[in-house]
């Protein structure tokens, strides 16, 4: 039986409905779960009985950022849907959180499942009968040829021609390696170190470049996300209905109207952004506003861009500037690790303005401000532009490849650490069979993407190339 | 046709080439009753094309035959003028032995271990043809009109089956020059439905050494301290032959581009495809325009002839070409030539008709091993007709066959690559066609493969006795590295005068035997092992300082290894009816019906089979055996 490995898929149509649930299953899975999930009531998901929910925070297992808070099913092996260890996480629906708790389940030692593989295990740990396993088969080639259509779609934009570019130039540099070991006896040129050397950083860089791009690829994809913040009464939800340029949130002007996000989907230059208005930050009365604040302070650590609005016509107050701190504190490892922004909002301008740069705390004025009236719609236009500018710095064109597939994500980190250690290896100079053993790990991932390399390819390379032979 | 002439053989092996050499010594060994037939007693073991053993991947190659108690290695050394290892400057997976061999001797030397052997006859007999009964082979018919019976047969024929020879527009049938070819079993073969291939080789002209300047040519010696390929031969003492490098000019270029309206190959004459490793001199000059020389390297074909044969101008262009071609370059003006070269076309039988061990799916008991396969090389025959010696036997006996996989031994992935993907050209066996070469390396060939030689009694108990013992003190000895601290004052001497930085607080040996500029040999004072002779401890010591050196990266291929076992050990009932799997691919259904693989790992490397199929598969396999249908054969 193949059971080596712990898989892991979202189980539920992906964005749609309130709860998304991300399925682990073999025989890490309990470990993996430990890894990522701290529960509220302070067990360990190891001393969980079987079949039982516990309530908790998923956190991304090296950064330890809290990712969302979800309800964790634990199913002991072998009652469970496949037979194995499986840990079931229901998060929040949507499409960006249970990515981000599917990523973190990955991160803890997971392999993300092939499609229809829960299934095949279930069915080859005899879980489901004969009768629903005919379809099994069937239903593996349909969702694999479903999923290779998507990947197709996924790899247009020239991704699938970026990646071969770097796989080809793997072939290259391995043929090179390859002639060395295999063909030393012959009349022939070899590569020297730096030459290869050269040649792996600039894969490298290359393969950076495209991890790099999952970020934009999954704004181009799901939306970047946007949350207003202020203290209560400064106009998020106007200033939400203002870019929306319709009603939509509730706006009261009693104070703690909003009390739960709402999640509205933005326009921009054609490009899908998510805002989410949040209540205001302040000291909860009771117990729904209470919630309301821990909602928000997600929001706001989960932010790629975080819409900080001031009442222009009163200035920076007290509580703006206490809000401030909480506004830094949140987004700052988003803003480390994926470089999320901050724009300062004035809002009100119709009514004056009191804010100026320089009057600005020094953190808060490295940052942009925009001066706009959500009631007249002046410097709405900016905004916009503001905020696209800051999610799409202005290198990018919109004809770039990008990664949008987590499973191509998972490829490409794992060739770039496979190159990195190829790096390492001809660093130690040790010979270059050793070197060769990470080019075909890498070439394998890139494989998972755009075909495999087979030994027969390297060696045609050879011999289109070189004059071999006696 | 007379049947009663010979009595029964358990085991025929037609052709007494490498492979027909080392599969009849493995089965009589085993103790079948079997019979060598050859054309011609005296070109037993024959090179035919250069007088070399072993060399990158196939010095590997040899090395394992050896430690499954083949004779290649033995043969070798007994007659080496010439011996190296290559690849000296890379790791210990790379380091390949090399031989320059006495031809004459070679040949010579196999012949007396094939009479003194018990249980095996060698004769002299042409084969006409393959007597088949009901799908099982039931003997061999011989020139004579005779009927040889025997229960299996390996049919080892080299560049034989419907031989022809091309020297420019001249061709004529030939096994090898001065050699008749083989008539009557390719066409045996066809009638029961084998599907036959056209290959094509080449080998380049000899000379009289006499008539060589050799003062201006560079002479290449032997190493100074030449190490045996065998693991049962303990020392050699052989004066060493030196080979000599010489170049091609354009002006051999010009004329050889002169011969090419009556070239053979190009003129479209043959039709077999050749080795791309191993082109003739004119496809390099072709090909390759650019270059202005093309080295040539001139072996000596044995200790006392003064023949020479020039690796490297492998040609089938008109003797006039040949001539004036090869007496352009330099020290070679006045050269005689003694053979002319010429191309040789020949049937194979593309591979993916075997089973894993050799024997062909359409006809029992019936075992191809060497050429007929779609390979190149003495030495990947040789390993061929060893495994295909022991299966026939295991065969006969009703025993499970012996499949070496890829992990284990650069056998493994030769008959694995045949059997599984087939071949379009000659194939010869790269370094890089094995995933796990780190751990495929000539030094451990017999830790990893003498067990099984032992096991079919091809390795003696004394032998495997003292495979044991190493096993042991390599453990042991790694074991003591990991345990044993060293004071600075014990160990800072040697570290000084190796000019490798001294320690100031106790360490364990193992880490220093880390450093680059230790070896395993500097720390020996410190080391256990005892009551070893001096090869012994040599051998030891070099698997351990391998080990340790090595760890990580051994380790990363174990676990490569490991995953890959997973596949290979879903096995695949031979008899599964794709036909009845759903849901496989058109492509993948073909593909696996005709190669029907033993295992999934197998399944997985086969083009066109995608990894949508290998799951359709294994979920079809696991309800196959929960309806318990008993899987044959």
């Amino acid at each position: 039986m193949i059971t080596e490995n712990t898989i892991a898929a979202i189980s539920t149509p992906l964005g749609r409905g309130g709860i998304a649930v991300i399925r682990v299953s073999g025989k890490d899975a309990i470990a993996i779960a430990e890894r990522v999930f701290r529960s509220s009531h302070g067990g360990e998901v190891r001393k969980f009985p079987s079949h039982t929910v516990h309530h908790g925070l998923v956190v991304a297992p090296n950064s330890q950022e809290p990712l969302d808070e979800v309800m964790l099913t634990v199913f002991r092996a072998p009652k469970s849907y496949t037979g194995e260890d499986v840990v079931e996480i229901s998060c929040h629906g949507g499409v960006f959180v249970s990515q981000k708790v599917l990523e973190a389940v990955l991160e803890a030692g997971a392999r993300l499942a092939d499609p229809g593989e829960f299934t095949k295990r279930a069915f080859l740990n005899g879980k489901i009968d004969l009768v629903q396993a005919e379809a099994v088969a069937d239903l593996i080639q349909a969702s694999t040829e479903r999923s290779h259509q998507e990947a197709f779609q996924q790899l247009r934009g020239g991704l699938s021609d970026q990646i071969n570019a770097v796989r080809n130039s793997l072939v290259d540099m391995l043929a090179l390696m390859e002639l060395e070991l295999d063909f030393s006896q012959e009349d022939v040129e070899f590569l020297n170190r730096q030459e290869i050397e050269e040649r792996l950083r600039r894969s490298i860089e290359e393969l950076d470049k495209l991890i790099a791009s999952y970020q934009r690829g999954r704004f181009l994809r799901e939306g970047a996300k946007i949350t207003i913040v202020g203290r209560p009464n400064v106009g998020k939800s106007s200033l939400l209905n203002a870019l929306l340029g319709m009603e939509r949130a509730i706006v009261d002007e009693t104070p703690g109207t909003t009390r739960d996000a709402i999640e509205t989907q933005l326009d921009i230059k054609g490009v899908l952004f998510r805002v989410i208005d949040t209540a205001g930050l302040r000291q909860a009365k009771n117990r729904i506003e209470k919630k309301g604040i821990a909602i928000t302070e997600f929001h706001i650590e989960d932010a790629d861009v975080v819409l900080f609005l001031l009442d222009a016509s009163e200035g920076v107050t007290r509580a703006d500037e206490k809000i401030w701190r909480q506004v830094e504190r949140l987004s700052q490892k988003r803003r480390e690790m994926f470089s999320a922004k901050i724009i300062i909002v004035g809002n009100k301008i119709d009514l004056g303005n009191q804010l100026t740069k320089g009057s600005f705390d020094p953190e808060m004025g490295k940052w942009p401000l925009v001066l706009v009236s959500a009631k007249t719609l002046t410097g709405i236009p900016q905004l916009n532009e503001t905020i696209f500018k800051a999610v799409f710095d202005e290198r990018w064109e919109r004809g770039d490849a990008v990664i949008t597939n987590v499973r191509h994500l998972q490829a490409l980190q794992k060739a770039r650490q496979h190159l990195g250690f190829a790096l390492e290896t001809l660093k130690q100079g040790l010979s270059t069979e050793f070197t060769v053993v990470d080019i075909k790990g890498a070439l394998e991932q890139l494989g998972a993407i755009v075909g495999q390399t087979t030994p027969e390819e390297v060696l045609d390379r050879i011999f289109e190339q070189f004059c071999i032979g006696k | 046709m007379s049947k009663n002439v010979y009595p029964e053989y358990e085991i025929i092996v037609v052709g007494a080439g490498h492979a027909g050499c080392e599969a009849a010594l493995a089965a009589s060994r085993m103790g079948a009753k079997t019979l060598l037939l050859t054309m011609n007693m005296f070109s037993i073991a024959q090179m035919s094309c250069n007088p070399a053993i072993g060399g990158l991947a196939k010095g590997q190659l040899v090395r394992e035959i050896d430690a499954l108690g083949g004779e290649m290695a033995k043969v070798t050394d007994k007659t080496g003028i010439q011996f190296r290892m290559l690849n000296r400057s890379k790791g210990p997976a790379m380091w390949s032995p090399r031989a320059q061999a006495d031809r004459l001797l070679y040949s010579w030397q196999m012949r007396l271990a094939l009479e003194r052997q018990g249980n095996l006859q060698v004769k002299q007999l042409p084969v006409t043809g393959i007597w088949i009964e009901k799908g099982r082979v039931g003997g061999v018919k011989v020139q004579t009109g005779s009927i040889i019976p025997a229960k299996a047969v390996i049919l080892t024929t080299g560049t034989f089956l419907n031989g022809r020879i091309y020297i420019g527009l001249n061709s004529f049938p030939a096994g090898r020059a001065g050699e008749f070819p083989a008539i009557g079993i390719s066409e045996d073969l066809k009638q029961v439905g084998f599907e036959v291939g056209r290959l094509k080789t080449g080998t380049p002209p000899r000379v009289d050494g006499l008539t060589v300047d050799f003062e201006r040519l560079a002479p290449q010696f032997g190493d100074p301290t030449p190490q045996p390929f065998s693991f049962q031969t303990d020392k050699l003492e052989v004066d060493q032959v030196p080979c000599y490098l010489a170049y091609t000019n354009p002006e051999t270029h010009d004329i050889l581009r002169s011969g090419l309206d009556r070239s053979p190959l190009y003129t479209g004459m043959i039709k077999g495809i050749g080795p791309r490793y191993c082109p003739s001199i004119e496809d390099k000059i072709v090909r390759f325009q650019e270059k202005d020389r093309h080295q040539l390297f001139l072996e000596p074909e044995g200790r006392e002839t003064s023949e020479m044969y020039v690796n490297g101008f492998a040609t089938s262009l008109p003797e006039d070409i040949q001539i004036r071609a090869i007496r352009t370059v330099e020290g070679l003006e006045k050269v005689e030539l003694t053979r002319l070269g010429y191309a040789i076309e020949y049937d194979f039988f593309p591979p993916q008709q075997l089973r894993p061990n050799l024997e062909t799916k359409l006809v029992a008991n019936l075992f191809f091993a060497g050429q007929i396969n779609g390979t190149s090389g003495y030495e990947e025959a040789a390993a061929q007709g060893i495994m295909a010696g022991i299966n026939a036997v295991l065969k006969l006996r009703h025993e499970e066959p012996f499949i070496l996989d890829r992990s284990e031994a650069y056998i493994g992935v030769l008959i694995d690559d045949l059997v599984t993907k087939g071949t379009s050209e000659p194939y010869r066996m790269f370094t890089s066609r094995a995933e796990y070469r780190l751990l495929l390396r000539q030094d451990n060939a017999d830790l990893r493969l003498m067990e099984y030689g032992y096991r079919y009694g091809l390795i003696s108990e004394t032998l495997y006795c003292r495979l044991q013992q190493k096993k042991d003190w390599i453990k042991k000895t790694v074991d003591f590295l990991q345990k044993r601290r060293v004071e600075p004052n014990e160990i800072n001497p040697i570290l000084k005068s190796l000019h490798s930085s001294e320690i100031t607080n106790r360490e364990t040996l193992l880490q220093i035997l880390k450093r680059p500029e230790v070896s395993i040999w500097h720390l020996r004072p410190f080391l256990p092992v005892e009551s070893v002779d001096d090869k012994l401890l040599k051998e030891i010591l070099e698997q351990v300082d391998i080990e340790v050196r090595y760890a990580g990266y051994i380790r990363r291929q174990e676990e490569q290894i490991e995953r890959f076992r997973q596949l290979e050990q879903q096995r695949i009932p031979a008899d599964l009816d794709y036909d009845q799997v759903p849901a496989l691919s058109t492509e993948g259904r073909e593909k696996l019906k005709k190669v029907r693989p033993v295992s999934v790992g197998q399944a997985s490397r086969i083009s066109g089979v995608s990894p949508a199929d290998i799951s359709v598969l294994l979920v079809y396999l696991a309800r196959y055996g929960r309806r318990k249908v008993a899987p044959t054969d």
